[in-house]
């Protein structure tokens, strides 16, 4: 086997450096499953343990990849490894605005236009994000094709699953004042890496109809 | 430039045949000059796929001297264009062919002048099964979404991976190497031949490189036939990411195939599948394969039989190779 230890954590997960924590979440996921022990992809291909030690390296680096301080102290080690180049670390392109608070949730609110979400890439988000209207179904698809289930969402915006749901299902009786609903839809767009703005003044566009 | 494609897989049923058969008519009918070539020589019926009668002329004659050189034995097919090794009429040396003869196929097959020439392999890893996947740049693995069918294209993929090592080395240079594998991994040279590398790495990094870039070099497709909706729809591309990370070896996956219970009906009829259910999904499969089979011809890819790879199988001393 090419030797795991010398994978880095970024290989272990098939991730570029520049990877958002989407795009590891969605990497984690991907390979918790393919190296589950009923996976039919690696299926006689390793021993129960050489699996296992791949998935803890899978969960070591995830672990580090996640964590924002952790992930920038392996990148400087990878620099100096001469294993990554300096400017490719995710957040580099960006401007470095002072992280306030780090509750995880101001990571991205940083975001400038100088990254380029790579969920954006997918053909089919490519065709949602084309329409002029957009509709809480239209969310619901953009969702399912990312692979991520509510609660994923809920879990890191804070928002209640039954008031994302009302939000995907147009129940526009439930929703609340539209100040909220923006920061919602905000907050909730942000989660896939897309520009917020034009997806909330499209999604908002309705109610002012 | 003649591409050359090896086409692989496990066991019976999943679609060898029926993917070079189906592509071999495609690409003809697009105007290239194709040659399908039955090198499951122990179980040939590519003429079945493509509708051919049964035709005693056949690669045994080749081997057994009745004619003097391979393009003798190549048969017209319907189809302009398209043109046939058939390997109905071989007989049991033929299935088991020794070593001298299989280099005897390999040097003529290199002198054949067509645009594509497809190899339907047969299954299992045998030597005479593996050796054709060294004589071309590049291949395509078959394999159904089921675990025994995964388990042979994993095993296969491992048996050409020790094979390309095995062509590098000399056989008792070769033969240390294993038993020092075997010292710190039991029963690894041909289960597990990333062992094989990890140790030629650790003892001689230069000639690790070399084996590691030959390795680097093959560009293998790999093909999910017989696929259905409730199957997960990234698992090909889950396989490839797994082989390049694992063994090293340069795995693209090139797409599901449909699966559909009317190419069953296709073969019983020996008719084409592309040209009975041209309207299926299963067909708009195929043509998306065979196209990217068409567009990497236009990158070059399929190219040999190297000379030099020859010569180097043709060193392959001792023991069938071995």
């Amino acid at each position: 086997m090419r030797p795991l230890a010398k994978l880095t954590h970024y290989e272990i997960l098939d991730l570029c450096t520049g990877a958002t924590p989407f795009e590891i979440r969605q990497a984690y996921k991907t390979a918790l499953e393919a190296y589950s022990e009923d996976s039919i992809v690696i299926y006689s291909l390793f021993s129960e343990e050489e699996r296992k030690e791949i998935l803890a390296r899978i969960e070591e680096a995830f672990a580090t990849l996640i964590n924002e301080k952790a992930r920038s102290a392996y990148d400087q080690m990878l620099i100096q490894q001469g294993a990554m180049k300096e400017g490719s670390q995710y957040g580099s392109a960006r401007k470095k605005l002072a992280a306030v608070g780090s509750n995880g949730s101001t990571d991205t609110a940083s975001q400038s236009e100088g990254e380029k979400p790579r969920a954006g890439e997918n053909p089919v988000v490519k065709e949602i994000l084309s329409q002029e209207v957009l509709t809480g179904m239209d969310l619901k698809r953009l969702r399912t094709e990312l692979g991520v289930s509510l609660e994923q969402i809920a879990e890191w915006t804070k928002i209640r699953p039954g008031m994302l749901r009302c939000i995907e299902e147009d129940q526009f009786n439930k929703l609340p004042s539209r100040l909220h609903l923006k920061s919602f839809l905000k907050a909730y767009v942000q989660y896939f890496h897309l520009n917020p703005e034009s997806v909330v003044d499209r999604y908002m566009k309705r109610i002012q109809g | 430039m003649t591409s050359i494609w090896p086409i692989g897989g496990g066991k019976g049923g999943s679609g060898k045949s029926f993917l070079a058969g189906n592509l071999g008519i495609w690409l003809a009918k697009q105007g290239n000059k194709t040659l399908l070539m039955d090198a499951d020589f122990g179980g040939a019926n590519l003429h079945t796929m493509i509708g051919i009668p049964y035709q005693h002329k056949g690669l045994s004659d080749f081997l057994n001297k009745k004619v003097q050189t391979l393009a003798e034995t190549v048969i017209e097919t319907r189809i302009p264009n398209l043109f046939l090794i058939s390997g109905a009429g071989n007989n049991l040396d033929t299935a088991n062919m020794a070593y001298e003869q299989k280099m005897k196929v390999f040097r003529a097959i290199a002198k054949l002048a067509y645009d594509f020439i497809l190899l339907d392999l047969g299954a299992g890893t045998s030597f005479n099964t593996i050796d054709f996947f060294l004589i071309s740049d590049s291949g395509i693995f078959v394999t159904t979404p089921e675990p025994t069918s995964i388990e042979n294209v994993y095993r296969l993929i491992r048996a050409v991976y020790a094979r390309k090592i095995r062509q590098l080395f000399k056989a008792d240079h070769f033969r240390a190497l294993v038993k020092e594998t075997e010292a710190r991994a039991k029963g690894a040279i041909f289960n597990k031949p990333e062992y094989l590398l990890a140790v030629i790495k650790d003892l001689e990094p230069e000639k690790g490189k070399i084996v590691e870039e030959a390795l680097r070099a093959f560009q293998f497709k790999l093909v999910l036939n017989q696929f259905r909706k409730q199957d997960h729809p990234k698992m090909g591309f889950l396989i490839c990411r797994i082989i390049e990370k694992h063994l090293g070896l340069p795995m693209q996956f090139i797409g599901n195939i449909a699966h559909d219970d009317l190419v069953r009906d296709a073969v019983c009829q020996r008719v084409p599948f592309l040209d009975k259910y041209p309207h299926t999904q299963t067909a708009a499969d195929l043509k998306k394969f065979c196209k990217h089979i068409l567009e990497a011809r236009s990158k070059g890819e399929g190219s040999g039989p190297a000379e030099e790879a020859l010569e180097k199988a043709a060193k392959m001393d001792g023991n069938n190779g071995e």
